[in-house]
């Protein structure tokens, strides 16, 4: 398979009509837009319809010659995926309508042994977390995230800017983040 | 597998403030666009998304841990009131000190002429009639307005570089310009003219501004 180490290359090998330069694009961002379609409407069915459509489109388009060939092609695939995505959700609002009445209490609690294991171990990874913070990381966290303030309201507690506020979440987020990958508690899918 | 890393450190960056919501619309976008490209920021995304959710379902559990342990996390709400206080009250101190010093520096000053006058005189200053501003012709005589009670007149001449010419006394309220001073002025030159009224105990009851006039025949 030939490299496609710049997109300007991709581009003009789609317009050429090879067929390694669109398998290569489907490959690249099809896991990529099946995360994020899966973030935003959890139907697995609906997500392989929009992502060959957005494919569609945008193969279509290159051919077109809409797309230059030295544009950015992930920002235009972007664009191209939130188009089908706002048509898809317009055909389907009336169905889901109907569903979402069906189905009201549906929620299910699962609590097994095994989860409640792990939960108290994740509680106490988190608490032993949280104590490592430096004090001024620690209160912003615990006042976010426990107990539920919003970052205007944390700022007009603390006289801090919102800004601050963020930088600090950021940093606690971070510090917490680099512990978790290292004890890789939060492998598994609960 | 776990070892790619994002090397778009300002995307990077963004994914906190994605999460709290901050962003605006474009930068939103320019991060999803990224994160369907990037697969590091994916697994980061999934791995504090399901760390943070955890956290806020089981904040009740985590809080009641924190509280065993005598950690920490209230925060001391600063003692706003007082620091603008002081804050209020030490600028205040100075614009008093700006304000005093002026004041100060202003009552050191030399008075300037026209109000020493004002102090002394007590009495309107003398309205000179002629000569003044530019003119054509040397006039005969220097008039200026009678003053009531005045003994006699000091009249004063004065050059550009403040050398007295010519001073003369009067008992009338208007004097001859001799022939030497006419003589004395030159064209185009600024001359600068002072009379001063004094009462017969030789006190000065009044005094003219200092009138400048210059000599430009036409030929």
């Amino acid at each position: 398979m030939r490299e496609f180490s710049k997109e300007k290359n991709l581009i003009r090998a789609i317009i050429k009509a090879e067929k390694n330069g669109e398998e290569y694009i489907f490959k690249k961002f099809k896991g990529g837009l099946v995360w994020y379609l899966k973030k935003k409407i959890g139907n697995n069915e609906d997500v392989d319809d929009i992502i060959q459509e957005t494919f569609k489109n945008l193969f279509k388009s290159i051919r077109k010659g809409i797309i230059p060939p030295n544009a950015n092609l992930r920002d235009y695939l972007f664009g191209i995926l939130k188009n089908t995505l706002s048509e898809f959700m317009k055909k389907k609002s009336k169905d889901e309508m109907i569903k979402n009445q069906n189905d009201d209490n549906d929620f299910i609690d699962r609590r097994t042994p095994e989860t409640e294991y792990l939960r108290k171990e994740r509680t106490n990874f988190i608490v032993e977390c949280i104590d490592s913070l430096p004090k001024k990381y620690r209160e912003i966290l615990v006042l976010h995230y426990l107990q539920g303030y919003s970052i205007k309201e944390i700022s007009a507690l603390t006289n801090l800017s919102p800004g601050t506020v963020c930088y600090r979440l950021h940093i606690g987020r971070k510090k917490i983040i680099k512990k978790a990958n290292k004890k890789l508690i939060f492998a598994d899918i609960l | 597998m776990d070892n790619i890393k994002c090397k778009d450190k300002k995307m990077k960056k963004l994914l906190t403030y994605y999460q709290l919501g901050v962003l605006s619309s474009k930068e939103k976008d320019a991060f999803e666009a990224h994160l369907i490209e990037c697969e590091a920021c994916r697994k980061e995304f999934d791995l504090t998304e399901k760390i943070f959710s955890f956290m806020k379902r089981n904040k009740e559990e985590i809080i009641a841990h924190l509280k065993r342990k005598e950690i920490e996390f209230k925060p001391e709400k600063k003692k706003t009131f007082y620091r603008r206080l002081a804050f209020g009250a030490a600028s205040l101190v100075v614009i008093i000190a700006i304000v005093c010093s002026y004041y100060f520096l202003f009552l050191k000053e030399p008075l300037p002429l026209s109000e020493k006058v004002a102090q002394r005189t007590r009495g309107e200053p003398i309205k000179i009639f002629g000569p003044v501003g530019q003119i054509n012709n040397l006039p005969e005589f220097i008039k200026w307005k009678e003053v009531r009670d005045a003994n006699y007149y000091l009249i004063q001449l004065r050059n550009s570089k403040d050398q007295i010419l010519w001073s003369a006394l009067s008992h009338e309220s208007r004097i001859k310009i001799p022939s030497f001073v006419k003589e004395m002025i030159e064209r185009g030159e600024v001359y600068n003219l002072k009379i001063m009224a004094f009462s017969q105990d030789g006190r000065i009851i009044s005094e003219s501004k200092s009138i400048v006039f210059s000599f430009n025949p036409r030929f």
